[in-house]
């Protein structure tokens, strides 16, 4: 179905190709997984297939490519998305349209599909990807999962012989993701190719055929399912590959908690969590912020409401939970972004102003909160450039951050982890002493899964709560020390992971 | 989930080139003829097309509106002189604007995208023209969000500007204008890979079509215009 | 250069007509009485030169400005207004704006600035009839319910002179925001590669 033959790709204005000598033979019917580290080629080689590039982002092909016996390079996208379906990782900025319907027969119409037609194509995509609670629904009213959903159904409405998915659960939680193999398993069974690039493997592990593995541009190794699914531990992580089996968390942490005798919280569940921490109350003058009670509404609806809850200080603290769930929120009324009925106790009860100074939450949509022209300008926001003490400490932090290089940089040319780099830089040098995170591991491999969660434990001292919100277990298994768990906007007490 | 794909062939559903059509009329007698009763006579037929076509909250809006500018103009006469000059500077722009709101609304609220741009593409409308219309519709609320998040960022960060009012417009433009550049591609291409633009013309789900309540409620429209032109 | 609008020039349209108009529609609605309408022109020249200036250095092609204009010229001249007439203002201001930036093909920050402060001016279709369309004017006032002298006084302050008046103010702010936006051209937008 799909034959590269000595494929590669230089894109306009770099010297080093992004991809060489790939060649490879993908049966029909088959399920590959393109793997390898941040910046492998896995993206460009998903480029190739899908005419995005040279069609959308310039540059040269080396080699020869067939896809379901068409030469990507001789048609347009257009003309090609006809026979290969794409999803990319944002759900959301994939929707054209403003309602379900419409979204559903965008192709459709575009490929000057007949009306018959269509409508047949509409009834067997909504049953086969059951969707039908979502239908006449506007767009703007799904989570990431069910957007990410109608827009796999969307191209599955223009019956592609060959899928291209380029990490396609990098916004997802569990359940969305549980979503996800429902639709990909879905699709392997109507016989179509699939081709998926990802860094999350644990959900792909058993679907998958065969796995391709990628390093600096290069195919360096092929494993069967089976093969890939027999690789160790350690050997995977020399690779830079996250697990293919994530284990559930709550289990985890009760075993862990009862067997340290730990201290804050007795680690029970999620629900019980709450009331047993009521009975084995932490010592009041241990190091902790006490969050007496915090309710949080939005539109006449109380998203968030927590009571009693201990948040050590100095230890990395996950908040999970499903998308939906309130952490957001949880946040932002902790933090004082937004209005809420608080009574935080820290050496006393902070009002709003008083968290809102000493917060600094590094938000997803972390381009959002960058707003200088350097590295540099950013982390100084708002202070004298000339002021020689502070320039010496922003350098420090910068280096110790591994930012030093980038620092006359624009934010908005940084990867995302260095921009979310960048974001700690400022709070540390703003003196922030909550350090908030939310959902920070969106898309990422393992190495920088591991950075990122070695630089939270070396910040840990140097602020005084550090609360991550994520739905990645895998993640939080990785590098938390405290979980809470929130489910229907009540958390449960901290109990220990390590 | 038979609503979305049948609705539209529903009796009483007007094609949406009739309700523009209507919109154009509505303005002729406002703008041109002025005549107090004939506009308001226009504003109830409007009125009474919206409930036929089931958007009942845009009619319950409608009607508060007026019942609240009719009260407070009852009320205010009362009322010190300079506080009525400004009552009088307020509330024309809406006495003004509400009779062509009403097809405005009837238009907006029963009319799916993909229905108006089907009567359009009848009306000889090439897709290319339509592109940048419907990417308008779809990213106002996304920047809406967008210009949200931005602000409240900046609270958080204290980055408001210390009272420069330049720095605070360079603080929301620069995270608002980058992150557009960035959805407006990602979208360019997840639209490419689904086809968008292959053809001169799309084909739609829902043909509209003119039916019998097209006429009437031109007709009712036209008698109206007619009847303003003569008093 | 190319004369034909990819699907990409018309999405980046889509995208930026969202914020343009966008800010002018929001900014209509805060300024929703007779007399402060007008004052749309110079707040509005005075906002929106970062996002016309990027807007141009991201098309960089003929049309690109006009089908922003026609964008605007449909949702506030047809939609909202319901009037052809208005529609056509704002489509013409925005051709002649086009035609300006087509001059320097684009690059020319000077001719792109002159084609800013000319597209500063597409809203006097909206807020023009005051001074043009007086007997207008002052008929709708009085047949919507207010006395003859409210309709005569506000037209009284519509003269030549306050019209002079209203188009500096706008070349003014219109030129300000120019500034602003060609600073963050430099500093921002052409630094992260974007423009």
């Amino acid at each position: 179905m799909i034959t590269l033959d000595e494929a590669g790709f230089t894109f306009e204005g770099s010297e080093q190709p992004a991809l060489a000598d790939v060649s490879v033979e993908i049966a029909a019917g088959e399920l590959v997984l393109v793997c390898g580290r941040s910046g492998c080629g896995k993206s460009t080689l998903l480029k190739l297939l899908n005419g995005v590039a040279p069609g959308f982002e310039e540059g040269e092909v080396a080699g020869s490519i067939r896809v379901a016996d068409i030469d990507p390079g001789q048609v347009t996208m257009q003309e090609l998305s006809a026979t290969v379906g794409s999803v990319f990782q944002h759900p959301r900025s994939q929707l054209f349209s403003i309602d379900t319907v419409d979204e559903l027969l965008f192709g459709c119409g575009n490929h000057r599909v007949d009306r018959e037609v269509m409508l047949g194509r509409l009834d067997e995509t909504v049953a086969a990807f059951g969707i039908e609670e979502f239908l006449d629904r506007s767009t703007f009213r799904l989570s990431g999962g069910e957007a990410q959903k109608i827009v796999c159904a969307s191209t599955h409405m223009n019956r592609p012989s060959v899928y291209v998915l380029d990490e396609p659960s990098a916004n997802l939680d569990d359940g969305a993701i549980d979503q996800l193999v429902e639709v990909l398993v879905a699709l392997k069974r109507s016989g179509a190719t699939i081709v998926v690039a990802e860094h999350r493997l644990h959900y792909l592990a058993d679907l998958c055929d065969r796995v391709l593995y990628l390093d600096e541009g290069r195919l360096v190794a092929q494993y069967t399912g089976d093969e890939f699914r027999a690789l160790d531990d350690d050997r995977r992580s020399t690779m830079g590959l996250r697990a293919t089996a994530v284990e559930q968390l709550s289990a985890d942490g009760d075993g862990d908690g009862a067997g340290d005798g730990d201290d804050v919280g007795d680690g029970d569940g999620a629900g019980e969590g709450r009331a047993a921490s009521g009975e084995s109350a932490p010592d009041p003058t241990a190091d902790a912020v006490t969050v007496e009670r915090l309710r949080c509404r939005r539109r006449r609806r109380t998203i968030v409401d927590v009571a009693g809850l201990e948040l050590p200080k100095h230890s990395v603290i996950a908040l999970t939970g499903p998308n939906g769930v309130g952490k957001s929120t949880f946040l932002a009324g902790l933090s004082g972004a937004m209005k809420a009925d608080a009574v935080v106790d820290d050496g006393g009860k902070l009002s709003r102003r008083q968290r809102l100074r000493r917060s600094f939450v590094v938000m997803q949509d972390v381009h959002q909160q960058l707003f200088g022209e350097s590295v540099l300008d950013e982390v100084l926001l708002g202070h004298d450039l000339d002021d020689e003490a502070r320039l010496a400490q922003a350098d420090d932090v910068l280096t110790s951050l591994g930012l030093a290089s980038r620092r006359d940089v624009h934010p908005y040319c940084l990867s995302g982890g260095e921009k979310q780099r960048t974001a700690v830089a400022a709070a540390l040098l703003a003196n922030t002493r909550y350090l908030l995170f939310d959902e920070p591991t969106s898309g990422i491999d393992l190495d920088h899964m591991t950075r990122f969660g070695r630089l939270l434990q070396e910040i840990k001292g140097s602020v005084d709560l550090v609360i991550v919100a994520t739905h990645d277990r895998e993640f939080v298994r990785s590098c938390a020390d405290h979980v809470v768990e929130l489910s229907a906007g009540r958390a449960s007490a901290p109990y220990r992971l390590r | 989930m038979t609503s979305a794909i049948e609705a539209p062939a529903g009796r009483f559903r007007l094609d949406p080139r009739t309700k523009l059509l209507l919109l154009v009329l509505m303005n002729v007698v406002v703008y041109s003829y002025g005549n107090a009763l004939f506009i308001y006579l226009g504003v109830a037929f409007g009125a009474l097309l919206l409930v036929v076509a089931g958007s009942l909250r845009a009619v319950a809006m409608l009607t508060a509106t007026y019942a609240v500018l009719f009260a407070i103009d009852a009320v205010i006469g009362a009322a010190p002189g300079a506080v009525v000059e400004l009552w009088n500077g307020l509330s024309l722009s809406f006495f003004v604007a509400l009779p062509t709101a009403v097809y405005a609304l009837l238009l907006v609220t029963t009319t799916t995208m993909s229905e108006l741009a089907a009567a359009l593409q009848k009306l000889r409308v090439p897709t290319a023209a339509m592109i940048p219309l419907l990417v308008f519709v779809r990213f106002v609320p996304a920047v809406a969000q967008d210009f949200r998040a931005i602000t409240t960022a900046m609270r958080l960060r204290g980055a408001t500007g210390g009272g420069n009012p330049l720095r605070a417009m360079e603080y929301v433009y620069v995270p608002l204008l980058l992150g557009l550049v960035r959805t407006g591609d990602q979208l360019t291409v997840a639209a490419l890979t689904r086809g968008l633009g292959r053809f001169r013309t799309r084909t739609y789900l829902v043909e509209p079509r003119f039916g019998v309540v097209d006429v009437l409620a031109v007709a009712v429209m036209v008698a109206l215009l007619v009847a303003a032109s003569r008093a | 250069m190319s004369f034909s609008l990819s699907v990409r020039d018309l999405i980046t349209i889509g995208v930026f007509s969202a914020v343009y108009l966008g800010a002018y529609v929001i900014l209509s609605g805060v300024l929703f009485t007779p007399w402060l309408f007008i004052l749309l022109l110079p707040i509005g020249a005075l906002l929106m030169a970062p996002v016309y200036l990027l807007f141009i250095a991201r098309t960089q092609k003929p049309f690109a400005i006009t089908v922003l204009g026609l964008v605007a010229a449909v949702i506030a001249g047809l939609l909202v207004y319901g009037s052809v007439l208005i529609a056509l203002v704002n489509l013409g201001v925005a051709v002649v704006a086009d035609a300006i930036a087509f001059a320097g093909r684009y690059r020319s920050l000077t001719l792109n600035v002159i084609s800013y402060v000319v597209m500063s001016f597409w809203v006097l279709g909206q807020v023009g009839p005051l001074w043009v369309a007086r007997d207008w004017w002052r008929e709708l006032t009085i047949t919507s319910g207010y006395s003859a002298d409210y309709a005569d006084g506000s037209l009284d302050l519509a003269t030549p002179l306050s019209f002079g008046l209203l188009v500096v103010a706008t070349i003014v702010a219109a030129l300000v925001s120019s500034y602003v936006a060609r600073d963050m051209l430099d500093r921002h937008f052409r630094r992260a590669g974007v423009a």
